[in-house]
């Protein structure tokens, strides 16, 4: 377990606006070649290649791909992060009716723009020892989404509120990756959010 | 255009089978490289699975191998095929079972099955490499959803006087995502507060209030 969350650390860390911009190149370079070729394409070579920068570069800050992979990871989650919970804070007595389809949406958006991040990393590597959860949104924003489901506690019929908050999350997002990788898309996206959107209040509110 | 079209059929002729395996023996050669292939990926991973490697498990030559796949992904494109026609069936024959067993009652067994199904083959809904999927193998290849497509058609046509959605085909892709997909996500990363059968029981609910009220 020592052994991984060393490996998977970054070796520096970039300070000078100038380094910072160099670890940036990296990581886009890392995310573009996921994105086209998959991840077992993702060598340190090919990512220092299409950065633009040396070998000996990219390993002064990362010492191996999996360090690049979990900066990228990292990265991900805290920016899909940061407008869906500013959405849910700013929600936190608006009825559900109201704000469940904007909370989907949200989520629609975060999955398809960091997909090759969300859906193309083997599953292993989203997971930092072997005993911790997976680095996910849903585990960044739990406290939140949390909080979220207890002030809607009187719309939500479901007993076990941790357990309605549970069935959502994987009713969601696995609805949203499952829509996304799917081509052609069997439907458009306001008719599947709709649709999530009725399927999700159904089950919590009636 | 023209460069992409053959591109796709050189990628469809490289991952189908190069001969098909009709005598006994060669039916057991061609089930010793398939077994070899999985436990391989089982338990090493996509990348160490070559088919050098494979070979050697299955214990037959390299020449053997390359008889029957022209390469790797071939014998991976094999592999998914078996585990889908083999793992669906029971969930098959439970649809077939249930044409005229109201939803309330039908939807938690068959949702309990294609669980069951998922859970017994991790290997046929692990992310593959690209070189698998999506772009190039997804015309080809077979997924539990292409298989079971006629059967789920049919007994949403069945129940159709019960279902409350417009759309026939819109109600069942969306069951599709949200089940499969909640699935997925569970099994890749199970809360301790949810055990299987509650699982079941919850997607049972959701399907089911979506469906008909």
């Amino acid at each position: 377990m020592k052994a991984t969350a060393a490996a998977t650390t970054s070796r520096k860390l970039p300070s000078q606006p100038r380094a910072r911009v160099t670890v940036d190149c990296i990581l886009q370079a890392a995310e573009s070649i996921i994105a086209s070729r998959g991840y077992e394409a993702a060598t340190t070579n090919l990512i220092a290649e299409v950065a633009g920068v040396s070998i000996g570069t990219v390993y002064q800050y990362f010492p191996r791909k999996e360090a690049i992979v979990a900066a990228l990871l990292e990265n991900a989650v805290i920016n899909v992060s940061g407008p869906i919970r500013q959405f849910l804070l700013s929600n936190m007595h608006t009825p559900l009716r109201e704000c469940m389809p904007e909370v989907l949406r949200l989520i629609l958006v975060a999955r398809r723009t960091r997909a090759a991040i969300f859906q193309g990393l083997p599953r292993d590597l989203t997971r930092f020892g072997d005993d911790a959860p997976p680095l996910t949104p849903e585990t960044f924003l739990c406290t939140t989404t949390r909080a979220f489901f207890q002030e809607h506690r009187g719309e939500i019929r479901v007993e076990d509120l941790e357990v309605a908050m549970n069935v959502i999350e994987y009713l969601v997002v696995g609805a949203v990756d499952t829509y996304l990788n799917e081509s052609p898309p069997k439907m458009g996206e306001t008719v599947f959010l709709d649709n999530l959107a009725a399927a999700t209040l159904k089950y919590l509110a009636s | 255009m023209q460069n992409k079209a053959t591109e796709m059929t050189t990628t469809a002729l490289a991952s189908s089978p190069r001969k098909r395996p009709t005598q006994p023996r060669s039916r057991a050669t061609v089930d010793n490289i398939l077994q070899a292939a999985q436990s391989i990926i089982a338990s090493k991973g996509y990348a160490a699975a070559t088919t050098n490697h494979i070979a050697k498990v299955a214990g037959v030559s390299i020449g053997t191998v390359y008889q029957y796949f022209p390469r790797k992904e071939a014998i991976v494109a094999a592999l998914l095929e078996h585990a889908v026609i083999y793992g669906f069936l029971p969930v098959r024959a439970q649809l077939l079972a249930s044409m005229h067993q109201p939803l309330a009652e039908s939807v938690p067994k068959v949702l309990w099955l294609i669980l069951a199904a998922r859970k017994s083959n991790p290997l046929v809904f692990q992310p593959w490499p690209r070189t698998m999927a999506p772009d190039d193998a997804d015309a080809g290849r077979l997924t539990p959803e292409t298989y079971l497509y006629t059967t789920v058609h049919a007994f949403f046509q069945q129940h159709r006087a019960e279902i409350k959605i417009d759309c026939l085909d819109t109600a069942m892709s969306v069951c599709n995502y949200m089940c499969v997909g909640a699935m997925e996500r569970y099994l890749c990363d199970p809360a301790p507060t949810l055990s299987e059968e509650a699982l079941v029981q919850m997607l049972s609910a959701a399907a089911l209030k979506y469906l008909t009220t």
